[in-house]
């Protein structure tokens, strides 16, 4: 009995394997294409060492502005850098699939596109962040008369918290991609979401020193959830009894977002004609 | 002078086919025009939100910064519109071999690889940093003079020459970096750090480098001092100098490249 179980084993290899291997093939992908990678890392270096700059000028002859420190907001913007890098994900690939027809390929493949993406994804957020290590370094070069390291919270509230910023960004990205369904062009809505998306994510300014209203509305929506609410819980501007609020937040958003999401994906398919194909 | 009015008359025919084109998808023009005028009020209410927190960043008045805001986004609008457009489809061409087209026509190849199509979207940006421009001058109180006024749009001039010869550099790379696709985005990255005055670097070696190694202090900082009358005056022969000299670079560079190019999949 046992030997029969063993010679039968390869014919079923576990689901993680399945995974592992389009992890991997990604992962493999990803490094291909590095040169690629490091132009679009350099477009993200370029605001985190002149947003900071900007504010560190606006200093003038105080030591705090708006309850800001300047080592703080420096290491605002460098949280930033670090949690965009790992927790961003980007809606274009999935659209490029459903415009160009290549997701019919997927969907006669043994496992979920939704998966697959998945694992690209995270694959590709690791690759990034090891291509960003040398560019990180230039910004603390840069910025290094301003950084000490002060009461930062790196415990498991923050990890947990870019974890499910990461999960939740992804959503986000997947239930963009699939407008691709709906829409001839995507490209202005993208770039409407880079735009107002980024803008209540914090990535432009601290959302404290943003008009009451418009902070207020940004900490209602997804967008917050995906860095401004894990790079506060770093600085330690996030209460004890907030923190476990922001993660309800960001669960509540993970489900409504999948909801959505599959949704989407119902009635998409339905209407997608593979185009290109 | 025979040549000057032939490549006159065929970039009005580059012209005329981009209004059809456009007017063929005119949701799409206008869905356009309204997101890259929304960039510059995007970048406009992140000065809001600084000067709502101070009077002053390394010297400059909301009014000036205002007035280098615009500046950045007149000249970056009219590099959009008239050459990134062509540039950035260089690598794309160079790859799947369309670029023998290119060559094969009985025009300068480096005018038609960076001049044959026009982003009619992108004035919206043009026209509206005229107005940014204008409003940063009257909050400031600068009074334009018709001398300042001429250095001013002599140094815009200068700065559309920089911004041209460093993406014309950049682009004509990828003869060479085939693979790299998004080289674009490089152009891109780099140009965005002329959108602050160079003076937020400090004393740094940052602010030398970017004044005289990468002249992204004379895309928008310099021409907004010259029309707030803050320049110095070593800026505008400089300012004449590195228009000029990447302007010759990136056609060498080009001569250079397509010399030695033995088309895609050789």
């Amino acid at each position: 009995m046992v030997t029969q179980t063993v010679a039968l084993a390869p014919a079923r290899p576990p689901r993680w394997r399945k995974w592992w291997a389009v992890f991997n093939l990604h992962l493999q992908d990803s490094f291909a294409y590095r040169a690629q990678g490091i132009v679009w890392i350099l477009t993200d270096t370029v605001p985190t060492i002149t947003l900071p700059l900007m504010w560190l000028a606006a200093f003038g002859n105080r030591q705090v502005l708006n309850g800001f420190t300047r080592t703080e907001l420096v290491a605002y913007y460098l949280c930033m850098s670090v949690c965009a890098n790992l927790a961003q994900a980007h809606p274009w690939e999935i659209a490029h699939d459903i415009k160009d027809g290549k997701l019919s390929i997927y969907l006669t493949r043994p496992f979920s596109y939704y998966w697959f993406n998945f694992a690209s994804n995270v694959s590709w957020r690791l690759v990034r962040s090891l291509m960003f290590v040398p560019f990180f370094g230039l910004a603390l070069l840069v910025l290094r008369s301003h950084l000490a390291w002060e009461d930062f919270h790196i415990g498991w509230t923050f990890w947990v918290s870019l974890a499910l910023a990461h999960v939740l960004s992804y959503q986000i990205s997947w239930c963009l991609g699939q407008s691709a369904f709906f829409l001839v062009e995507v490209g202005g809505l993208f770039e409407f979401y880079y735009m107002i998306g980024g803008f209540l994510a914090g990535q432009m300014a601290p959302l404290q020193m943003l008009p009451k209203v418009i902070s207020q509305i940004a900490h209602m929506l997804p967008f917050s959830y995906v860095l401004w609410f894990p790079v506060n819980i770093f600085l330690g501007r996030v209460p004890q009894a907030s923190v476990a609020v922001g993660l309800a937040y960001q669960l509540c958003w993970i489900a409504v977002t999948a909801m959505l999401g599959q949704i989407l994906w119902r009635v998409g398919l339905k209407r997608y004609t593979a185009v290109g194909l | 002078m025979v040549t000057a009015r032939r490549y006159l008359r065929l970039y009005l025919v580059f012209f005329r086919n981009c209004i059809v084109r456009e007017m063929e998808f005119r949701g799409n023009f206008f869905a356009n025009a309204f997101t890259t005028g929304a960039w510059l009020l995007y970048y406009i209410f992140f000065i809001e939100i600084v000067y709502s927190q101070t009077n002053a960043v390394a010297g400059w008045t909301k009014g000036q910064a205002l007035v280098l805001a615009g500046s950045f986004s007149l000249t970056w609008g009219l590099m959009n519109a008239l050459f990134t457009p062509n540039l950035s489809m260089l690598p794309d061409y160079i790859q799947k071999g369309t670029f023998d087209l290119t060559l094969t026509k009985p025009v300068d190849s480096q005018f038609l690889a960076s001049a044959r199509t026009i982003n009619l979207a992108e004035f919206s940006r043009a026209l509206l940093s005229v107005f940014v421009i204008a409003y940063g001058v009257s909050v400031s109180g600068i009074s334009v003079t018709a001398v300042s006024l001429a250095i001013y749009v002599v140094l815009l001039a200068c700065s559309l020459c920089i911004l041209l010869g460093i993406d014309s550099l950049i682009m004509t790379l990828s003869f060479w970096l085939v693979r790299i696709r998004n080289l674009d985005a490089a152009f891109w990255s780099v140009s965005m750090m002329a959108r602050y005055p160079v003076d937020i670097f400090g004393g740094t070696v940052l602010k030398n480098i970017l004044t005289f190694f990468i002249p992204m202090a004379f895309i928008a900082t310099v021409p907004a001092r010259g029309i707030a009358q803050t320049m110095q005056v070593w800026m505008l022969p400089l300012a004449l100098a590195f228009a000029v000299g990447l302007m010759i670079a990136s056609r060498w560079l080009w001569l250079f490249a397509v010399r030695n190019y033995s088309s895609a999949g050789g």
